[in-house]
């Protein structure tokens, strides 16, 4: 029906109509009604302006569209109605809202406020998603991040009565915490049995599970008959290794599988016990499956395997048989004291044993045994102190961006009671109880915060299984099993909630009588600040101090890692390849495997791309072997109450150096004339000169190790031999024919891609013997990386972090100032109005947000300069006050903020100033 | 509870006019005020109130003019005439009369288990 009445007027009906910015779905209504009420003139102009009004009055009051639809009833009938009264007649009316008891019951108030709360949400699409994506940032990344330490560093093993449970480790001049030998271990177990009722020990290992053709390389760990028995933990399934196992210096040929293996790689089989699994080519028989909280006596190494400790020989050729390896130091020790039996007692009786070890000649005079309560030993005593430093850093760090993204929530919420304040005014005076206001603001903060906390646990899953997976350079395979802690999601939980219930409710505890009526006489002009806007100032230079904090600690690690990464390791400068190989047991004698091994270091070098290839019985900076003796040297007394000293030495055939480049520097190289039965010789490094002849060129010197004299031929340069940190440090090379060994590492330099090439010399050495074992075929330069990984992760975490709290401070940063923004539409329409030039107007707009975030930054500097300081024992090669980190978190938090900042600030300028007059 | 249509018919210009007595309220404000005032009993969605209101103008009980408020808005705002008080009185007296017929019936005794 087409409008009647001039073009004009309907004109202005529309103007009056789409005025206020009504829901789109209102204004059509209101649009169809007066059309069909057949109305013209002023009466159309007076009905308008009189339903706009009410809907106005009724969005004020914070119904949303639905309900003023549902109020406005069918628009052809109210338009009918609304026709004929305005020419008199009989009102036909009806009451179209239903009145229902359930309205006035509790119950029904509450599923009222949460549908309502649900609309109001809908109907700022944006602010609820930023409040939802702040919260779920500040709990969800944070929860994944603390459960991955948690569970790494500060989770307690399934062991049965802990506190009775002592670790047990050597203290010597050369390492404070040594772990044992086999015989060690045995040793301890006969002389304190009065103390402890068992002594078990463990060692991690390698094995090499052949299957349908394949084989693969699976974390061991490798354990004393009475390891489970002493730690108190259960199978799942079949039984544990126990003491019927062990024979003397032999055990069956059994082994246990972790749940977590069992359940992967064997789909939770229940018929595995009995099962034969290929081992290192030999046939060991499944006798249980480990129960699924128990992950092995190392921290983040969960071992896949279980064997007997006495049956390393046959699993890793080249070992001999633990009980008679008095040198080799590879196992963590435990205690279990008897019932009444005191750690001082058992301190009598490891004494005694330390005597004993002593006067048998074992052990020189300066080594005793150090007991410490397992409960207080977080992985390793020497590194305990470093993580549990790591571990409060981090759970600091985890605290302030869950406080960030709080303070983002209650500023949100506190930014939107600034605009219901009228509202909340005008209901309150039209009678409405703070209960009810209450309740319904609690409602809207509630179900921010549980959206925001259901999608921040999701959020977190996902972060954690990324982080778990991650490709992660170790020479072990690891595997974490971990869910979210439930602790920390709960209490990140609780914090927003209490964050916004207050904040929410701020407005109606606030609001007193008086309140209300001056706040009803000066509506919104727009202008001016309230006391309410400074505590938003406070929350944002709060969150921005803190962010700014995590900044300068990601600036600092960043720089150390770069800073490790520039040590120069002395070796290894070009591409190259490495593998650890050995030859099967107990197959080739002393004749055939020197042999065997001649053949395939000449395959080596035949290999295409292979520009020198050497072999070594000690790959520098190998992690998990260390060969080193006790030696003797001409002219120079060795330490009091010692033989000897104790250095890092290497079997090496010619080719090694210069495969690892490692430059010589005087004398000459190992050569084919250095066989096994001419003159022993030896290489040193420049460290040991220097240390052991000062001032002398060290060529000619003797010096006696394994038994034997040998004469100094060549001097190499001086490389890290066990970390990236270490001193300069004495190394001693034997020609490998002088002190062969069957299991060996392979370095080939190549200029062409090195892991491939790792690969190739694996396969080639193979196609000489198929059973030949083979480790860890990797680039060099992955082997290194190995080392870097502490530090590695440390930056990364710390970053993750940093990003997470800057995100969420920019994201307040931006929304304060839209906020402002929004508030001062009308002044900012007055001054481009009157001619201020848009710059003027985003300058004067952005300065209203930078102000807290300079104070905040500034302070945040400040704090974190002090903070600094605590961080130097964690650092590597920076000063905690390097400059370069703090100019750079200086500059990156500097643009986010002007950016935060001007994005609003601008299209606020943009605004059309006679729109921004008219609007409320 | 749902009030017959014939029930509100009676009820609801009465309930306008009372509330109007009192003092000059605009159509929001009054729709407010009778949900409030009969504690959720009487509800006038805009359907039922503007008929309503434009009917009692046109017969002159109410009227109504556009005002100013102290924000600078412009609002409706009705008030009983003269002629309206008058209309209200004798009003009253019906639905007093009325209320006593029904009590004296025991229409408004509270059944078995109701709320007084």
């Amino acid at each position: 029906m087409p409008p009647r009445g001039s073009e004009r007027i309907w004109a202005r009906v529309r103007d009056i109509v789409e005025g206020p910015g009504l829901p789109h779905t209102v204004e059509k209504k209101l649009m169809t009604v007066l059309r069909e009420s057949g109305l013209a003139g002023d009466p159309l102009l007076d009905v308008c302006r009189e339903l706009v009004t009410h809907m106005e009055d009724g969005v004020r009051a914070g119904r949303d569209s639905d309900d003023l639809l549902e109020d406005l009833g069918d628009e052809r009938r109210l338009a009918g109605w609304i026709g004929r009264e305005k020419r008199l007649g009989e009102p036909d009316f009806r009451d179209r809202s239903p009145i229902s008891e359930h309205r006035r019951s509790g119950l029904g108030s509450l599923a009222r406020y949460v549908r309502y709360a649900f609309r109001r949400a809908r109907q700022s699409p944006g602010f609820t998603l930023t409040a939802v994506a702040s919260l779920a940032i500040g709990i969800g990344a944070n929860t994944a991040i603390f459960t991955l330490v948690h569970h790494v560093l500060l989770s307690t093993p399934p062991y049965e009565e802990p506190e009775r449970l002592v670790d047990l480790y050597i203290d010597s001049p050369e390492m404070s915490y040594m772990v044992l030998s086999y015989p060690e271990v045995m040793a301890v177990r006969e002389g304190t049995t009065e103390a402890f009722e068992a002594v078990a020990a463990a060692g991690l290992g390698v094995a090499q599970l052949e299957e349908g053709g394949q084989t693969r390389n699976l974390l061991t760990e490798l354990v004393t008959g009475n390891y489970f028995v002493t730690l108190g933990v259960d199978a799942h399934l079949g039984r544990l290794i126990g003491e019927a196992d062990e024979h003397g210096e032999s055990a069956d040929p059994v082994v246990v599988l972790s749940y977590g293996l069992w359940r992967d790689d064997y789909g939770g089989d229940p018929g595995i016990v009995g099962r034969e699994l290929v081992l290192g080519g030999r046939s060991y028989t499944v006798v249980g499956v480990a129960s699924s909280d128990f992950a092995g006596s190392f921290r983040g190494l969960v071992p896949d395997l279980y064997l007997p400790v006495l049956l390393r020989a046959q699993l890793e050729p080249g070992s001999s048989s633990p009980a008679q390896e008095w040198g080799n130091h590879a196992y963590f020790t435990k205690g279990r004291l008897r019932p009444g039996a005191t750690m001082e007692q058992a301190r009598v009786l490891t004494g005694n044993v330390t005597a004993g070890l002593v006067e048998e000649d074992r052990w020189s005079s300066d080594r005793s045994l150090t007991l410490i309560p397992t409960a207080d030993v977080l992985l390793f005593p020497p590194l305990d102190r470093f993580i549990r430093m790591a571990a409060v850093l981090l759970m600091a760090v985890v605290g302030f961006v869950l406080l960030i993204a709080c303070a983002n929530l209650a500023s949100f919420l506190l930014a939107r009671s600034l605009d219901r304040r009228r509202e909340i005014a005008v209901r309150m005076a039209l009678g409405a109880s703070r209960r009810d206001l209450a309740a319904q603001l609690g409602a809207e903060a509630l179900l921010l915060a549980l959206v925001g906390g259901a999608v921040g646990a999701v959020l977190g899953s996902v972060v954690l299984q990324a982080l778990v997976t991650a490709d992660l350079p170790l020479p072990i395979p690891i595997t974490l099993d971990v869910g979210l802690n439930r602790a920390v999601l709960a209490f990140g939980l609780i914090a927003s909630l209490v964050a916004g219930l207050l904040f929410g409710l701020l407005p109606v505890l606030g609001a007193s009588r008086t309140d209300v009526a001056s706040t009803l006489k000066n509506e919104a002009t727009g202008v001016g600040r309230s006391r309410v806007l400074s505590v938003r100032g406070l929350l944002l230079a709060g969150q921005v101090a803190v962010s700014m904090v995590l900044l300068v600690g990601a600036g600092l690690f960043l720089r150390s890692f770069q800073a490790t990464l520039s040590v120069d390791p002395g070796f290894g400068r070009d591409p190259a390849a490495t593998v650890t190989v050995a030859l099967p047991a107990g197959v080739y004698d002393d004749e055939s495997a020197r042999a065997l091994v001649r053949q395939i270091l000449d395959d080596f070098r035949a290999i295409p791309g292979v520009e020198a290839v050497g072999l070594t019985t000690n790959l520098p900076l190998n992690t998990l072997n260390r060969t080193n003796s006790e030696v003797q040297f001409d002219g120079v007394d060795p330490p009091v109450g010692r033989d000897g000293f104790v250095l890092d030495h290497a079997a090496i055939t010619p080719g090694l150096l210069d495969a690892l480049g490692i430059p010589l520097v005087r004398g000459r190289e190992f050569n084919s004339a250095d066989a096994r039965d001419s003159e022993p010789v030896v290489m040193v490094n420049r460290a040991l000169v220097e240390r052991y002849w000062p001032g002398e060129e060290g060529l000619g010197r003797r010096l006696r190790i394994a038994g034997r004299d040998a004469v100094v031929v060549g001097i190499t340069s001086t490389t890290k031999v066990r970390s990236l940190g270490e001193p300069p440090t004495p190394m001693i090379y034997l020609p490998f024919e002088q002190d062969f060994s069957q299991s060996f590492q392979v370095v080939a330099r190549t200029r062409g891609n090195a892991d491939a090439l790792a690969l190739t010399l694996l396969t080639t050495a193979r196609a000489r013997d198929p059973l030949i074992l083979g480790w860890q075929p990797q680039s060099l330069q992955r082997h290194v990386g190995v080392l870097l990984l502490p530090t590695r992760l440390a930056a990364l975490a710390i970053s993750l972090f940093a990003v997470v709290a800057l995100t969420l401070a920019g994201v307040g940063l931006y929304g304060m100032v839209s906020y402002a923004v929004a508030q001062r539409r009308r002044e900012v329409g007055i001054r481009i109005s009157l001619g201020a030039d848009a710059g003027g107007v985003i300058r004067m707009l952005m300065g209203t947000g930078l102000r807290p975030v300079a104070l905040g930054g500034l302070a945040g500097l400040l704090l974190a300069l002090v903070g600094g300081k605590l961080l130097s024992s964690l650092l590597f090669g920076v000063r905690p006050l390097d400059p370069i980190a703090y100019g750079l978190v200086a500059a990156v938090f500097a643009s986010v903020a002007v950016l935060a900042a001007w994005a609003p600030a601008r299209r606020a300028s943009k605004v059309d100033p006679v729109s921004a007059l008219r609007a409320e | 509870m749902r009030v017959e249509r014939e029930l509100m018919r009676g009820a609801g210009p009465v309930a306008v006019l009372q509330l109007l007595a009192s003092r000059p309220m605009y159509g929001y404000e009054l729709a407010e005020a009778v949900a409030r005032g009969t504690e959720g009993v009487l509800e006038m969605g805009q359907s039922t109130l503007y008929p309503l209101l434009y009917n009692l103008e046109g017969k002159g009980l109410i009227r109504g003019r556009w005002m100013e408020a102290d924000s600078g808005r412009r609002r409706k705002v009705y008030g009983l005439t003269k002629k309206g008080e008058r209309h209200l009185v004798g009003q009253r007296a019906q639905w007093r009369n009325v209320v006593r017929a029904m009590a004296s019936l025991g229409v408004l005794a509270p059944e078995d288990g109701e709320g007084a």
